[in-house]
């Protein structure tokens, strides 16, 4: 949806058409289109003078003297009709509508007219049609009678240069000039004229002869003649059965971004976007429609320019066109396996446009700081609560030093950024070039990402019937990163911020930073010491490239190749200073060197074939993938370094860590597709995928998963035509299956694992040990079955288009590393679970075009998603106790039946006993004492619903852009409170601390200090549960676009000046830093099983940044 | 016209000839068979598979050695919570520093089942048990002209012998646990074997070892840190000490002394100092090889808590707020008190490093500000921090005084004296005075404290000692600090076990509690 039609960037007010034209034609060389759309043969010109001929000679004719050839059905029309033409040069569609009077349409399906019926005349009907079929009015015959005359504007008040106006039932037409000015010769009295223009919504007027007419086009937002890509190939919006959201990313791009995936939060309904970090370089988590796998990848996949890829690092969110999301496994199941069951999302970078050269810059530079301060308990306060703890009476707060840790570690960081492309094109070829660099600073200090990023986009047509296209994005990015997402005790900055006493010294008499609370004496320094003495940096490479070729054949089959390759690579250092840090000094500092690197290709054959049929039309794709990856990394760590100012290994004494690792995996794919529609009211998509992949064991290594859904344009009915109330209604259904891997790359076969032993009393030599995890060779695939139940309309005559979906996924065979009885011998074996992980949701989305008025514009997408988790039917003695946070009192997260994945399991706390200060937790099993059974369901990670809502607002030349998102009803499991209001480690509590009980008879939540606690006041319980339910403001842009006045005299086409906002409104209960927290140390494929955990992330900050484009 | 003129050419051309060619050969290409299984097949890069691993001597000794080398590596060390916290710490010899975990195994708390201190040694016996049956299950299936009978018969000796070790500590700490003989075994949810079942497992693993063992392999590294004939029989001889076969108790212990692979070192403090590893008086030692991940231990757990300097050079000490996290097996002032009463110099000095209690925010273990506060310290105290950590599994003074009991008991106390006096001379003592069974009894017990004292003993010596366990249990909660003061023990008879793992019963519903938690 595009309703900033007065943005100057954009150049002259013809854009719109220019641009959806330019779109399409960069989608047409990345995917296999058929359409009469931008096809050169709609250019050739026909001279022909017959007398007395039939018309199938004069087809023979024209097919004889031209490339043209023509195809029809011989019922269609009278093709033995005699006729005499006189043509001269004319155009093929005039040719056309002359010798049929205007009585068949035609599809050009390059060098191929397909003649047939035309549909019933509406409105609708004729916007269906990829081109309007308009006569050249210097070859009518006609008398003219009357004239029409009139402008065509948008909702803006802008004009509509190249719109469609058309006498119905007869066949004048004309198109409007630059001023969106038309005069129409008509032939009937009082005449209805059609008005059209892609992407508005026609309309039909009655107009009076020789009168003026100004007529008003709205912006369609439904956008149902849009091209959607579709994977593999691309539909039009009307045909589309499944569930696919296509992301506004309207003025997105031009701002200040720093990662993708940040691009779909609160955009799309069943996306959900957990930014968990605020660490430069770090990348927010994505589920689309739930967490549908226990153990599997919980990501989505991504496609990058047909590119099959499994993240976005490549990327520079700025070289991003379009994003799309397949959400349903009908729309998803062309990608078959390997992710497909949590969505794909579909990434276009931008192309250049034909016929316009065009130089931008965007360049932006701005400041983050911590949104808010954790308060906690000052000096003395600290003092009592120590002396409390440990029956002493000493004042630490006496020493006089008074140190704020968070005001030490957190800081005013600075980012800057600019984006410099330069794109263009003629018919045959366009080019891209795109160049990035970000240098943002994080709001811990030291912390940092600088990124370079190279986008180089080339797509040619050598010959009419061969294209190639060449995409390669790269990205390189210098990551200094400090130590998050862990305990104090284990090294967390953030954590040990919040429990390192106030009257700790930063650094102790000997110049070392001193150690953090808890600390056992070796590895654990204050906060300041992880971030100062450390020196890190993690330079990281990513790119993506694909070549492609498109080869036209008869028969109208495509076929198509494309090599993607996907490289990655990491070379991680470090320096822990000795001159810092004690623990570091005492092994002579300590240095570490460690490289990994990636590399896959992925290997694409189609075969496509399109083709209409009179009212049926079919489009089918048969194809194969492959694809191989290569992991290798290697780790160095070596001590005692001559000096602490070359940081270079070859300068250190002691060899520490020397290790690589392998690993390598393959996949392959066989898969066929067929869309079929008739009559533009019914259609229907069938798919069908087979994939092998070297992850699975040979006796389950094929998996096969099959598609159908369908759709029904009531609308399109003739017992709808008069119906106007709703618009554009449409029901989709569809039933589909997907696939999932296990993560490791062979857990099918029994291992050994390599293990040293003393073979003498100074040398260790080799042996040979059993993995702890049983192999398993039966292993199959993991399979999500999902059924889609959709609904499309307009309502309020277009003025909103909704579109509502209800899902149902249940995966099935989940792949799970259950635990086994560690008196086996084994502690995991990676098995099919028995039972069901079932997401049952309900979302719908809103476009509304609020206001559109001259000068003032408001557009808004709103979009709400409900999704229910729950697990059945695994085996009773199944119960999943996750080990992503092992805190005090075992696992806080359970899997069990009835719950959804990683309900958080521990003690109610009923409250503080008046009498011993200690918790009282509700007994659930009758025993007397706290036992294991007294645990139950204690909050669920998952929200009821999420939502998103998008505005955009347009005065004059200022853009307003706010995206609000949120979260409601889930739990976050607050871990670093466990630590602060523990009550029994002698280190900085939280502020809440001082209400704790110390008397008998004191009335209050807060349970009294313990060094014992043996009542488990501190173990896992309700108490350390909070509403994680949140609104928050992510994004307020506004930007000012000079006018062409002052473009006119900088000689530039664009200047777009803004200020952008980021998290500066947060509306939330939960009292850590942020409500959006999600633990993920364990590694992205953990993460399903301990959702909601807090413990010591990276806080997000809040920006402001000013920005500046130029467009030349 | 004259361009589509062009294009038509080709157009034709395609149309023509070479149209079903054409498609025929690019639809072979978008099918075209590189999917064979061996694309697909993709053998681990950085792994062996358990098929290829077992097919060579070299396989076989790569296999019996690896088992060695685990207990050092695991990151909870199986010394400190097998061997210290539940002999030691569990009976009357040390504090265990306090971290609540931990107290709730000082204190025999029922709520200890949820914690963590009781899963480590069930997790890390069975993982070597495992390796011991691949040992069992996959060498005598090895076809290898190299490998001798002989040669095979001294690998399945240790392994047999590793796993009866494993699963003799599993069963006196659990009291009766599952049984898993062989790495095929498909019942995974085994419930609990008897406590008798597993003794009679062990006896019959030991037993074999001792058959299929040598005395002494060809260099003294081996013969003190591999299983041996006497080191079978030395566990043979703790089996029947537990299982009140007094008889056969004294015979295994005596087949050892007898042995000439062993005999006491002179100086006792050359034992612990880190300088005259696997001596003589080594049955079964555990090496910590310096510099190398074997040696990493998690020292600062036994260390007192303070400055450092006197280790490294540097100085890392705790802050004066904190209360020492880690600070295991602090001496109980009992504990030094009989090194006292008994006139001990030589082996306190061995064995207890006393440091000024000066930390008034520390437990005070009934020691006052400016006391010397005990701290255990029977382990290398020489060279780096983290290197010399070798550990005495088995050594023969413990077989000597085992053999004195076992004889005692049988009614040859007389012998039983000398066998006593041998261990007393060694450390500068008198001949012991007691005279009567019932003196002698005590004498043993009193003798095998300050001999043994964090080597894993003291828990079974006082459960032996009396024989009975409302007895035994109100020895443990009767003990106090230096001021009298009780300690708040919470020892049950039902709680003199161990709780299973309750991460075990999670996913186990064949285990059954035991009946105390």
């Amino acid at each position: 949806m595009d309703l900033k039609r007065s943005n100057p960037l954009y150049g002259l007010k013809i854009s719109k058409k220019l641009i959806r034209n330019m779109k399409f034609s960069a989608i047409l060389s990345l995917v296999i289109v058929f359409s009469s759309f931008a096809n050169s043969y709609s250019q050739v010109e026909i001279s022909l003078n017959v007398e007395n001929q039939t018309i199938i000679n004069v087809l023979d004719k024209i097919e004889s003297e031209t490339d043209l050839r023509f195809m029809f059905g011989s019922d269609i029309y009278d093709f033995q009709k005699v006729i005499s033409v006189n043509f001269d040069k004319v155009k093929l569609k005039n040719v056309i509508e002359l010798i049929f009077e205007n009585k068949l349409m035609y599809d050009l399906k390059e060098n191929v007219v397909v003649l047939k019926k035309s549909p019933i005349k509406s409105a609708n009907n004729i916007l269906a049609k990829d081109e309007i079929i308009i006569l050249d009015t210097n070859i009518q015959q006609d008398v003219v009678q009357n004239v029409i005359e009139g402008n065509v504007t948008d909702g803006g008040g802008n004009p509509l240069p190249g719109a469609t106006v058309i006498e119905l039932g007869t066949n004048n037409g004309t198109t409007t000039d630059f001023d969106g000015n038309f005069s129409l010769d008509v032939d009937g009295e009082n005449p209805t004229l059609l008005f059209a223009y892609l992407g508005f919504i026609s309309q039909n007027i009655v107009a009076e002869n020789d009168s003026k007419l100004n007529v008003t086009l709205l912006a369609d937002i439904a956008g149902l003649d849009e091209v959607v890509l579709t994977g593999y190939g691309s539909q039009n919006k009307r045909d589309i059965t499944s569930s696919i959201s296509v992301l506004d990313l309207e003025g997105v791009s031009e701002k200040a971004n720093t990662d993708v995936g940040l691009l779909l939060q609160g955009r799309s309904a069943g996306v959900r976007v957990i930014q968990n970090s605020g660490k430069p370089g770090g990348s927010p988590q994505i589920f689309v429609r739930g967490i549908s796998s226990l153990s599997g990848n919980t990501q989505p996949l991504y496609v990058i320019d047909g590119v099959v890829s499994y993240s976005t690092n490549a990327i520079d969110p700025n070289n991003i066109e379009d994003i799309t999301v397949l959400k349903d496994a009908s729309a998803a199941g062309i990608y078959g396996a390997a992710g497909a069951s949590n969505g794909v999302v579909l990434i276009t970078t931008k192309k250049g446009k034909s016929g316009k050269f065009k130089a931008s810059i965007n360049t932006y530079t701005g400041s983050s700081q911590l949104i808010n301060k954790i308060p906690l308990l000052n000096s003395s306060e600290l003092d009592d609560y120590l002396n409390e703890l440990n029956s002493t009476s000493v004042s630490y707060s006496a020493l006089g030093v008074n140190n704020d840790w968070q005001d030490l570690l957190y800081r005013t960081a600075t980012q800057s950024g600019i984006n410099a492309s330069i794109s263009g094109g003629s018919e045959k070829g366009s080019f891209y070039v795109g160049i990035g660099y970000l240098d943002q600073d994080g709001i811990v200090v030291s912390s940092e990402n600088k990124r370079y990023s190279l986008s180089i986009n080339v797509d040619q047509e050598i010959k009419d019937w061969l294209s190639f296209g060449t995409h390669l994005n790269y990205t390189r990015s210098n990551v200094k990163s400090i130590p998050d997402q862990r305990g104090a005790r284990y090294g967390g900055a953030i954590s040990s911020a919040l429990q390192t006493p106030p009257f700790q010294e930063i650094f102790d008499e000997n110049g070392f930073y001193t150690l953090s609370a808890g600390g056992t004496g070796f590895g654990n320094e204050n906060p300041l010491s992880y971030v100062y003495s450390n020196d890190n940096l993690d330079v990281i490479s990513n790119m993506v490239a694909d070549a492609n070729f498109s080869v036209k054949l008869p028969y109208n089959l495509t076929y198509r190749t494309q090599i993607g390759v996907i490289l990655s690579g990491n070379r991680y250092t470090s320096f822990r200073d000795p001159t810092l840090s004690g623990v570091s000094n005492a092994y002579g500092g300590e240095g570490q060197y460690n490289t990994g690197e990636t590399s896959r290709y992925i290997f694409d054959n189609t075969l496509s074939y399109g083709e209409v049929f009179g009212m049926h039309k079919l489009d089918v794709v048969v194809g194969s993938s492959v694809s191989e990856e290569n992991q290798t990394s290697s780790f160095q760590t070596k001590r005692n370094f001559a000096s602490e100012t070359v940081r270079t290994l070859n300068t250190a004494s002691e060899p520490f860590l020397s290790e690589s690792d392998a690993g390598s995996w393959s996949l392959a794919s066989y898969f066929a597709r067929a869309n079929y529609s008739f009559s533009d009211k019914y259609s229907a998509t069938v798919s069908y995928r087979t994939d092998g992949s070297s992850r699975i064991g040979a006796v389950n290594r094929w998996g096969t998963f099959k598609t159908l859904s369908a759709g029904w344009n009531l609308s399109n009915e003739s017992f709808m035509q008069n119906v106007d109330f709703v618009k554009n209604l449409k029901f989709r259904a569809g039933y589909g299956e997907t696939g999932n891997l296990p993560s490791g790359l062979n857990s099918y076969a029994n291992i050994v694992k390599v293990n040293l032993f003393p073979s003498s009393p100074t040398t260790l030599a080799p042996g040979r040990i059993p993995s702890t995890q049983a192999g398993n060779a039966e292993l199959q695939w993991e399979t999500s079955k999902q059924t889609n139940i959709g609904l499309d309309f307009s309502v309020l005559n277009n003025r909103i288009f909704i579109t509502a979906d209800y899902y149902n996924k249940r995966t099935e065979n989940m792949i799970f590393p259950t635990t086994l009885p560690q008196s086996s011998g084994f502690v995991t074996k990676i098995v099919n679970l028995d039972g069901v992980i079932e997401n049952k949701g309900f979302e719908f989305s809103l476009l509304a075009s609020v206001i559109e008025k001259t000068d003032f514009s408001w557009s808004s997408t709103f979009n709400m998603s409900f999704n229910k988790n729950n697990v059945s039917d695994i085996p009773e003695d199944q119960i999943i106790f996750s080990t992503g946070l092992q805190n005090l009192g075992g696992s806080v997260s359970i899997t069990k039946n009835g719950l959804p994945i990683g309900t958080f399991w521990g003690l109610n706390a009923e409250g503080v006993d008046p009498a011993t200060g200690d918790m009282i937790f509700t007994d659930n099993d009758g025993v007397p004492g706290i036992t294991p059974d007294d645990r139950q369901d204690i909050g669920n990670p998952m929200p009821d619903f999420t939502y998103g809502f998008v505005n955009e607002f347009s005065y004059k030349n200022f853009d307003l852009n706010v995206v609000i998102d949120g979260s409601y009803g889930n739990e976050i499991y607050n871990a670093g409170k466990q630590n602060l209001q523990s009550m029994r480690f002698s280190e900085q509590q939280s502020a809440d601390v001082v209400n704790r009980w110390r008397n008998p008879g004191d009335i209050t939540d807060m349970p009294r200090a313990t060094l014992v606690d043996s009542n488990q006041n501190s173990f896992i319980n309700t108490r350390w549960i909070e509403d994680g339910s949140f609104l928050r403001v992510r994004d307020i842009s506004l930007s000012y676009n000079f006018g062409q006045d002052i473009l006119d005299k900088l000689n530039i086409s664009g200047l777009r000046l803004y200020g952008n906002l980021k998290n500066w409104i947060t509306i939330t209960d939960y009292s850590g830093y942020s409500p959006e927290v999600n633990r993920s140390l364990a590694g992205v494929d953990k993460v399903a099983t301990t959702q909601g955990i807090d413990y010591g992330s990276y806080p997000q900050a809040k920006t402001f940044s000013l920005g500046l484009n130029v467009e030349f | 016209m004259k361009n589509s003129k062009k294009i038509k050419v080709k157009i034709n051309i395609m149309k023509n000839k070479y149209n079903l060619k054409v498609i025929l050969f690019l639809s072979l290409i978008t099918f075209y068979s590189c999917t064979s299984d061996d694309f697909l097949e993709k053998p681990p890069l950085n792994e062996l598979s358990t098929e290829a691993s077992y097919a060579s001597e070299g396989d076989a000794e790569a296999a019996i050695g690896a088992i060695y080398g685990l207990p050092a590596q695991m990151s909870q060390h199986y010394y400190k919570w097998q061997h210290t916290i539940f002999s030691d710490m569990r009976a009357d010899n040390t504090h265990s520093g306090f971290v609540a975990d931990i107290i709730n195994v000082e204190l025999w708390l029922a709520s200890s089942s949820a914690t963590e201190p009781n899963g480590y040694p069930w997790s890390q016996s069975y993982q070597y048990i495992a390796s011991a049956n691949t040992v069992i299950d996959n060498i005598p299936g090895i076809e290898d002209p190299n490998f001798t009978d002989s040669e095979k018969d001294v690998i399945m000796g240790q392994a047999y012998f590793l796993r009866g070790f494993y699963y003799f500590y599993l069963n006196r700490l659990y009291g009766g646990v599952p049984l898993t003989l062989s790495t095929t075994d498909s019942d995974i949810f085994k419930a609990r074997n008897t406590e008798a079942e597993v003794y009679a497992q062990v006896e019959a693993d030991l037993l074999l070892a001792e058959s299929l063992l040598p005395s002494e392999y060809s260099d003294n590294f081996l013969t003190r840190t591999r299983a041996t004939k006497g080191a079978a029989q030395a566990m043979l001889a703790k089996v029947y000490a537990d299982t009140g076969d007094y008889t056969k108790c004294a015979e295994f212990a005596g087949k050892v002394i007898n042995s000439s692979t062993y005999s006491l070192v002179p100086t006792f403090d050359h034992l612990f100092d880190g300088d005259h590893e696997y001596s003589s008086e080594a049955i079964f030692e555990m090496t910590h090889v310096p510099g190398t991940d074997l040696a990493t231990y998690h020292a600062v757990q036994v260390l007192p808590p303070g400055d450092y300097s006197q280790y490294d050079g540097n100085k890392t000490g705790f802050n004066p707020w904190q209360v020492p996290y880690h600070r295991f097996n602090t001496a109980k002032t009992s504990l030094a008190a009989a090194f006292k009463e008994m006139g001990d110099t030589v082996r306190e000095e061995s064995t207890i490093f006393y440091v000024p209690y000066e930390m008034a925010t520390q437990p005070n273990f009934g020691y006052e500000v400016g006391e010397p506060i005990g701290h255990m310290w029977k382990m290398g105290r020489t060279g780096e921090i983290f290197d010399k950590w070798n550990v005495i599994l088995l050594r023969l003074a413990d077989i000597i005084l085992l053999r004195a009991e076992a004889l005692n008991q049988i009614g040859n106390t007389a012998e039983a004296i000398t066998l006593l006096n041998q261990i007393r001379s060694r450390v500068q003592l008198a001949p012991t005075t007691a005279t009567t069974q019932a003196e002698v009894a005590l004498a043993i017990l009193k003798e095998r404290r300050l001999e043994l004292v964090v080597e894993n003993n003291r828990f079974w010596d006082l459960r032996r000692y009396y024989n009975d366990d409302a007895a035994f249990v109100k020895h443990i909660n009767d003990q106090t600090d230096s001021g009298g003061n009780s300690f708040g023990v919470q020892a049950t008879e039902d709680k003199i076990y161990i709780p299973m793992p309750q991460a075990e019963i999670d996913v186990n519903p064949n285990l059954v509690q035991n009946p105390g938690y």
